[in-house]
């Protein structure tokens, strides 16, 4: 059936053999555009591959190549005798990898969204860890398209598991690093996730850096917090130089000194393939941890405040906090400062609920992540009398050795009477060492009529006492090197009225207070229509509260109460510090300084931390000699206020207590009329090569000298003994 | 061949019988099995992203082969007369398709067991039978110019439709070519041909510029971005253009193998699934890495070859019609090979046509390999023909 004689079409054009010149003419034109297409195809494949291949081999190079970040340690933060108060160590962790999921993670693709395949790697790893299961409401926040294409920030809080929510949470930040799930687990899990490891595909036991506070909840709040670089108020990076995944400090000296403690992240180069799934890794580049931070913190000075302010706010229930600053008055160096309650940091190393974290820093917690000792101000109540008599001295409107008759133990002027604390019965002539000796409040309350402007209109900024409590910069923050310090207020006329004007300004619903919206429970005002706000009603008068209408205005009375630092005067503990060290210092106003010197971690000294300048408050030495005296008295006088804690101490102390009434009008005691606690002591160096003044202040303490004075007089103790001491606390007669 | 038994024959017409059974063109058979087994090694070596798919093409090639031997026996001319029915076959199996289920979202396929029968790749075979067939008749009235032309126009075109419908835009333009092919080689006059160049400039300008204008898109928009893409590549590919990230990543690949290639562990273009459909229409871009322009050389040699031996064949069949299925072939052959090359080495717009033999896939394959049994059926019979003289043609 094969060959010519088979069957088939047979008819005569199909024997003709079809070759004739046309076909040849076309062959040969088909045969040159082959021979074309070839010459150009080999012509291109030469400049592809021969030419430029090498530019190709690199554009292949950066596809497959992604640089993860390997985050650096970050830096210790050290005592002034070397101690660690923050270390960074390696703990075994167990981590999801985002990119190794049975369902890569991506940014649709978490927390509502997740895949069943990874939520069962999810339960799985929650069942082997030990962890809950159970839903709780999960915040977290993804990038989304909008309608429009573009990308914006898009907020959740579903019902989720722990570890889907730790997941949810990292997703919008993590591309190629890891997610940790949790840390510290026991060897056990982690060989038993180890030796199961095709049934937990995305999981890795791993190490990870994290802080450890040797030290406990001791001077958390100067310490400061780690958190991811996220500024919460703008969106954007906290440190705008550091990396959006990277953890930067968030308060505190971990906040002040960042660039110090970060280090340089390294990375890994990780081979992926087009879906960005990991193939494979090549030589890492380690990081460089962060350099230490070594303190002025004297860290038995610190134990022993934080343990006897914790023992003095015991004493009196408990439930109220307070705070301590101890500083070299010469330099500025702070030796100890601290601030109760307190909080071990080391709970923000694994992801907190809300719910835990409602507990630890809920409303009834007592705020412990506020530095009272430099973020809160208060009046600070006869401790201000140093100011006081400065500015009566300095102003010339009182004499050193000029006499005030206290022959009732009231003083009254324009029908306004004010009396001594109770118990302080009238003390009859007395000179202003003595009135500092005993803390006599008629014969500062005469100092501040004496000084009180005459017409408040046309002097707004007030007088001599407002003047020199500005010359003590109370109304600025102090340039302290952390985050966050308060500046005190100045009642002055100009500030009543602004008050008063406020008053009506809410009531009525003009100016700023035009518009209004409520966030939180809390009003907040606008002078401008803005998106959410609406408009202010007229409401009566006095409705919001910010002064009494009607009013007065600017009355001798409050320059009275300002010379005994009750009424609206606000001071923080640590300015109340400064002015004390400018007492022990010879009237010099120092900047606070906590940082010493930045080491790297084999302990070499990379930088000195120069202190700031002081600035020369130019006190006559005279009246400042008058002012010691006073305070010496008051320390170890006969009738002094704390010389039943401090008459008995060997070196010179000068101190002065306070007692200020106060209303808070937030937190656990808001509304209860509270007296302030305070107790400012020093020892100059005129009597000591290492001096120190130490500001103490205990919120509803009591008298300053019962409360107060003690934790001063322990620290003190320690300070100069490196011991505390066993003392008999009478009852002064005067407070 | 079933009554062939050497013991009770003569000995001149065994060795006669036994001559006529080796006659097959050997260049055009080591070509062709030579860029099969090129194909199997590029597949071999990305086994680990392409898991299975070389023993696949391994079986393709091999059923391809044996069925190649098989038709080279068959005397072509017999073809003829089933020209219709290949026709209708045609038609009928590209309608089909529409009513099996998609598959990646096209209409091509009809799934077997083990196997996708892909109709438009087996029409190509069925239309150069039947297109050759008609030709044949039609060249008898040579003053008849015009109707042969818009009858073989339309015979092509409308399974061009069909095809380009399901959407596979690539193999459509295969038809047409088929059938401009046929057409060229069949004898058809100069103005005839410069009329068809014009249809199809006014068709090219009608459907990618003035279509859209008024309303009309024949083409979806990402085929009109294939053919158009590669004219003016983006510098950086936007998110949802794949065409150019298609592109793109090829000519990285291929540029990335340098003069030897990457080797297997080197090519991540390809390894790390960079390059879309690698294995198929990118199958040149993943020789391009892994064997570098080396490799890519002598693909594109063994390429050479077969198109030299397609168009030998053309010259020596024996009849018109062996002529005319050489020439379908040739054209059809060519096409996929440079339209395929250059759109890899982007010198060429995106369509969708795989490379002859080097891509996975099985309906491609045998249909080549059957291709490749014509042509041997043509080379066979013409040497048959002619005698010694085919000796001579031979070199």
């Amino acid at each position: 059936m094969i060959g010519p004689a088979g069957g088939g079409p047979t008819r005569v054009d199909d024997r003709v053999g079809p070759m004739n010149p046309q076909l040849a003419v076309r062959v040969a034109i088909v045969g040159s555009i082959a021979l074309v297409m070839f010459a150009v195809i080999f012509l291109r494949l030469w400049f592809l591959q021969v030419l430029s291949g090498s530019q190709y081999v690199a554009q292949a190079k950066t596809n497959i190549v992604r640089r993860v970040p390997v985050p650096a340690p970050r830096g210790s933060i050290l005592a002034a005798n070397g101690a660690v108060l923050v270390n960074s160590v390696k703990v075994p962790a167990i981590l999801v990898a985002p990119q190794t999921l049975p369902v890569p993670l991506t940014a649709t693709l978490a927390g509502v969204n997740d895949p069943p395949a990874d939520q069962r790697v999810y339960r799985r790893l929650a069942v082997a860890l030990g962890m809950s299961t159970r839903p709780s409401t999960c915040r977290y926040t993804l990038s989304v398209d909008n309608a429009a294409g573009t990308l914006v920030a898009a907020h959740f809080a579903p019902k989720l598991a722990a570890i889907p929510c730790i997941v949810a949470q990292h997703a919008a930040d993590i591309t190629l690093g890891t997610i940790t799930v949790a840390t510290d687990v026991p060897v056990a899990e982690q060989a038993y996730i180890s030796e199961h490891e095709t049934e937990f595909p995305g999981v890795e036991v791993s190490q990870v850096s994290l802080s450890e506070y040797p030290q406990g909840a001791l001077a958390a709040q100067i310490l400061g917090t780690v958190g991811a670089n996220a500024n919460s108020a703008t969106g954007g990076p906290l440190f705008g130089n550091v990396p959006a995944y990277d953890e930067v400090g968030q308060t505190g000296l971990e906040f002040q000194y960042n660039r110090y403690l970060q280090g340089h992240d390294g990375y890994a180069r990780v081979e992926v393939n087009a879906q960005g799934q990991y193939q494979g890794e090549t030589t890492p580049v380690p990081p460089t941890p962060g350099d230490n931070l070594r303190t002025s913190i004297n860290l038995g000075l610190e134990q022993v405040g934080t343990r006897e302010l914790q023992a003095a706010i015991n004493n009196v229930g408990g439930n109220y906090g307070g705070a301590f600053v101890a500083m070299n008055p010469v330099n500025g160096q702070i030796d100890a400062m601290g601030s109760l309650p307190s909080y071990n940091p080391s709970i923000f190393n694994h992801p907190l609920t809300q719910q835990q974290y409602d507990q630890q820093f809920g409303a009834n917690s007592g705020d412990p992540l506020l530095d009272r000792a430099i973020q809160s101000v208060g009046p600070v109540g006869s401790t201000y009398k140093v100011i006081t008599a400065t500015a009566a001295l300095q102003s010339g409107q009182w004499q050193p050795n000029e006499t005030f008759d206290d022959a009732t133990g009231q003083f009254c002027v324009s029908g306004q009477c004010l009396s001594n604390a109770p118990g302080d019965g009238a003390l009859g002539n007395i000179n202003i060492e003595q009135a500092i000796e005993v803390s006599d409040d008629v014969f500062f309350y005469h100092l501040g009529a004496l000084m009180n402007v005459q017409n408040p209109f046309t002097q707004p900024q007030g007088g001599a006492l407002q003047a020199w409590s500005k010359r003590f910069q109370i109304n600025r923050a102090p340039g302290i090197d952390l985050p966050y310090a308060a500046a005190g207020t100045i009642p002055t006329p100009a500030f009543v009225e602004d008050r008063i004007k406020a008053e009506e300004q809410c009531d009525a619903g003009t100016g700023p207070y035009r518009y209004y919206e409520v966030v939180g429970g809390q009003y907040q005002f606008s002078a401008t229509p803005a998106k959410g706000y609406v408009k202010t009603p007229v409401r009566p008068q006095g409705y919001c509260g910010i002064a009494l209408l009607p009013n007065p205005g600017w009355t001798v009375g409050d320059n009275m109460h300002m010379a005994i630092g009750q009424g609206d005067v606000q001071v923080s503990p640590l300015q109340l510090t400064m002015v004390y060290a400018a007492m022990a210092n010879g009237g010099y106003l120092v900047t606070p300084h906590v940082g010493e010197q930045i080491e790297t971690p084999s302990g070499q000294v990379v930088e000195k931390i120069s202190p700031g300048p002081r600035t020369n408050l130019h006190i006559s030495p005279v009246n400042l000699q008058t002012i010691d005296t006073g305070l010496r008295l008051a320390a170890s006088g006969p009738i002094g206020t704390s010389t039943n804690v401090m008459g008995s101490f060997p070196l010179p102390v000068y101190a002065k207590t306070g007692t200020a009434d106060y209303i808070p009008t937030s937190g656990p005691n808001k509304g209860v009329d509270t007296a302030y606690a305070w107790y400012a002591a020093y020892v100059p160096p005129s009597a000591t090569s290492k001096p120190i003044v130490i500001v103490v202040w205990v919120e509803d303490g009591g008298y300053g000298d019962a409360t107060a004075a003690p934790v001063a007089r322990e620290m003190l103790s320690q300070w100069f003994y490196g011991h505390t001491s066993s003392f008999t606390i009478g009852t002064s007669a005067f407070h | 061949m079933s009554s062939i038994s050497p013991l009770r024959l003569t000995e001149p017409v065994t060795r006669q019988r036994a001559r006529r059974a080796i006659i097959f063109d050997p260049l055009l058979l080591i070509a062709a099995v030579g860029l099969v087994g090129c194909s199997l090694m590029v597949l071999r070596d990305m086994r680990v992203s392409y898991p299975g798919y070389v023993s696949k093409q391994a079986l393709y090639a091999g059923v391809g082969i044996v069925a190649c031997m098989l038709v080279s026996r068959f005397d072509y001319s017999r073809l003829r007369e089933y020209r219709y029915a290949a026709y209708g076959l045609l038609v009928l199996l590209n309608l089909i398709v529409y009513a099996m289920p998609a598959i990646q979202n096209a209409h091509r396929w009809i799934p077997f067991p083990l196997f996708n029968f892909q109709s438009s790749e087996f029409g190509k075979l069925l239309l150069i039978l039947s297109l050759a067939a008609v030709m044949v008749e039609r060249s008898r009235r040579p003053q008849s110019g015009w109707r042969t032309t818009f009858r073989m126009l339309a015979m092509a075109l409308v399974p061009a439709l069909l095809v380009i419908g399901q959407p596979d835009l690539g193999t459509g333009l295969v038809y047409v070519t088929v059938g401009v092919g046929i057409l060229f080689f069949g004898g058809i006059g100069w103005k005839q041909l410069a009329g068809i160049g014009g249809l199809a400039v006014f068709a090219a300008v009608m459907v990618i510029a003035v279509g859209p204008a008024v309303g009309v898109n024949v083409l979806h928009g990402y085929q009109k971005q294939r053919l158009t893409t590669f004219i003016n590549p983006p510098k950086v590919c936007g998110q949802n253009d794949s065409t150019c990230y298609q592109l793109q990543q090829g000519l990285i690949a291929i540029g990335a193998g340098q003069k030897t290639g990457q080797g297997i562990k080197g090519a991540s273009q390809i390894q790390g699934l960079f390059v879309p459909v690698a294995d198929a229409d990118f199958v040149f871009a993943a020789l391009g890495d892994f064997y570098g322009f080396a490799g890519a050389a002598l693909v594109l040699s063994l390429y050479a070859l077969l198109i030299w031996r397609a168009i030998r064949i053309m010259t020596m069949a024996k009849n018109l019609y062996g002529t005319l299925l050489a020439g379908g072939i040739l054209s059809m052959l060519m096409f996929q090979v440079f339209v395929n090359v250059g759109m890899t080495i982007g010198i060429m717009p995106v369509t969708g046509v795989p490379l002859p033999l080097m891509s996975y896939g099985g309906s491609s394959v045998l249909v080549t390999f059957l291709a490749i049994g014509l042509l041997q059926s043509v080379y066979i019979q013409a040497r048959l023909a002619s005698g010694a003289k085919a000796r001579v043609l031979l070199v």
